[in-house]
């Protein structure tokens, strides 16, 4: 085989790869602001991947080999993608990225129905997210919209500039980050990371490990069955209500936040509290601080039990309370 | 001093400021036999005293005097309990009013702010003042290389972005001027606790996702932060 022919082969090869259909991708003026139904057989395990700049967006598991679309399209669609190829799905719904074509309408509307053993990947700007029963991981990404999910299983991972977060009923191990936005968890099975810098986190009923950092907004964990759980903050509050198990290190610390610490459950732990210019409150034992003599400054250690864990809380001008 | 000697001129009281040494109302004088005690302070004006000895012969007759006392002396009465009755008469803690007694405190909040400025400028130049002088230096550079970075993506991030609409638009200026709060607020409390690694650790994550806000293409959904 001469040159010229392996590359007459090669750009046909290529031609033909090209020419693999999607299941529906046309113009604007076909698609834009219509409504759509539409369904596809799909692996149980498949991978799918949902990308919606504006509007509003539920998906839901279900027991079905098939991925059910159905909805308004954005009255921008500049492309429409439905596309079911082997394991993988692909959604797309496109705008031109003009600032007057965004104007004056609200988006796309869309449910979408998945095999529950998807994993899902969602991508917005500005879309309103609710999921449901997803149980081969979820990844999602997004600037301006609030996001509400429940029920996920093997992974999740949601960033988020500035929209509210919400997530309940999760068994895997959970990673959100946002700036402005708000963290609401609750029954998280799994442990995570929850990271914000001006927003507030608010976690209900986590085990495991679990790591939170905030820059300026207030942090409140209720926790069993933690074996590790670590914190910091510059000028937000730390409210703990957890329960530890016995080796369990717990490390937290704020400049000018306080760290309100009530341990449930029986202790088994080494204390070492340490305030700057606040002060401590140690309801646990009988343990007094001492303070410096040249400085205003508190430390106190004590421990409870055989001091198999480690629990270090430190601010710089907070106060710091533990209690039982 | 010598009241006499003070009409002869400045260099007369120096010198014959060692003639005569008074002890409340009684006065050594040296006369020609030597030194004796007198009662009357106002006479020993008189007294002349010529001799450029009488300051060494002062102090050897004091000295003599004073190792002839005992070395321990019992007041003629108790006194402790005058004392306590005083304390209790006069306790330290009186009601505080600012009209009448913020001068004391004014001068010694300038005296402590004082003395803090020379410890500080002076002493602790070479010890917390220069850790803390070292931390400064070492925000500023890392600020100052971190800004380079940083910059020319926010002016990438207005070009990348500037078709969005406008509500998303704002909201992710809002958020950058939000990262940009939270990174001074931190970069200040490195300065303060420049031994608080977790606080550096921080202020690292805290340009890493600055960095990442403004690098992205918002225009199409993608990975945000």
């Amino acid at each position: 085989m001469n040159k010229a022919t392996t590359a007459t082969l090669s750009g046909v090869l290529f031609a033909c790869v090209l020419a693999i259909p999607c299941y529906a991708a046309e113009s604007q003026g076909d698609l834009a602001g219509k409504r759509i139904d539409l369904t596809e057989a799909a692996k149980p395990e498949g991978f799918v991947k949902i990308s919606i700049v504006r509007g509003d967006l539920s998906v839901e598991g279900w027991d079905k080999d098939e991925v059910s679309l159905v909805g308004t399209l954005d009255e921008k669609t500049e492309q429409f993608v439905f596309d079911v190829s082997g394991r993988d799905t692909r959604i797309t719904v496109r705008i031109p990225s003009s600032n007057t074509s965004w104007c004056c309408n609200e988006g796309s509307d869309l449910r979408i129905m998945v095999p529950k053993g998807s994993q899902v990947d969602i991508a917005t700007v500005s879309t309103g997210v609710r999921l449901n029963n997803i149980r081969g991981g979820v990844d999602m990404s997004g600037v301006s919209g609030d996001v509400r999910i429940q029920n996920v299983s093997e992974r999740l991972r949601i960033r988020n500039v500035s929209g509210e977060i919400t997530v309940h009923d999760v068994d895997a191990y959970t990673r959100i980050k946002t700036i402005s936005g708000e963290i609401d968890a609750r029954s998280i099975s799994g442990g995570g990371a929850f990271h914000t810098v001006s927003g507030e986190i608010i976690l209900r009923d986590v085990n495991d490990e679990i790591d939170v950092e905030s820059v300026s907004g207030d942090i409140e964990v209720i926790g069993s069955n933690i074996s590790s759980a670590r914190g910091h903050s510059v000028s937000g509050d730390i409210d703990l209500e957890i329960e530890l198990i016995d080796d369990a290190l717990v490390e937290f610390d704020s400049v000018s936040g306080s760290v309100r610490l009530q341990l449930d459950g029986k202790l088994n732990h080494r204390f070492d509290l340490e305030t700057g210019t606040g002060s401590i409150r140690n309801r646990i034992t009988d343990d007094k601080p001492k303070k410096s003599k040249y400085i205003r400054d508190e430390q106190l250690r004590f421990t409870v039990g055989d001091g198999d864990g480690q629990i270090n809380v430190s601010t710089r001008s907070g106060d710091i309370s533990v209690s039982k | 001093m010598c009241k006499g000697s003070q009409t002869s001129g400045a260099m007369n009281t120096i010198e014959n400021r060692h003639e005569t040494i008074r002890f409340d109302n009684k006065a050594l004088v040296q006369v020609n036999d030597g030194i004796k005690m007198t009662d009357d302070t106002d006479n020993v004006n008189s007294t002349s005293a010529s001799s450029g000895g009488l300051a060494d012969a002062v102090e050897l007759q004091l000295a003599r005097e004073i190792r002839g006392l005992d070395r321990e002396i019992m007041p003629q009465r108790d006194l402790w309990k005058a004392i306590e009755r005083n304390i209790a008469d006069y306790p330290q803690r009186k009601q505080f009013s600012l009209q009448r007694d913020w001068m004391p405190y004014g001068v010694a909040a300038s005296l402590i702010i004082a003395i803090t400025a020379l410890v500080v400028n002076v002493v602790g130049i070479e010890q917390k003042g220069s850790t803390l002088l070292a931390a400064d230096y070492a925000i500023d550079s890392i600020d100052s290389g971190y800004m380079n970075v940083r910059n020319p993506m926010v002016d990438q991030f207005r070009e990348t972005n500037k078709n969005l609409d406008q509500a998303t638009l704002d909201d992710l200026y809002r958020n950058i001027e939000i990262m940009a709060k939270a990174r001074k607020d931190i970069e200040t409390q490195v300065r303060a606790n420049p031994e608080n690694t977790k606080l550096v650790e921080m202020l690292m994550r805290v340009h890493e996702r600055e960095l990442e806000l403004l690098k992205q293409d918002y225009s199409q959904p993608g990975r945000s932060l």
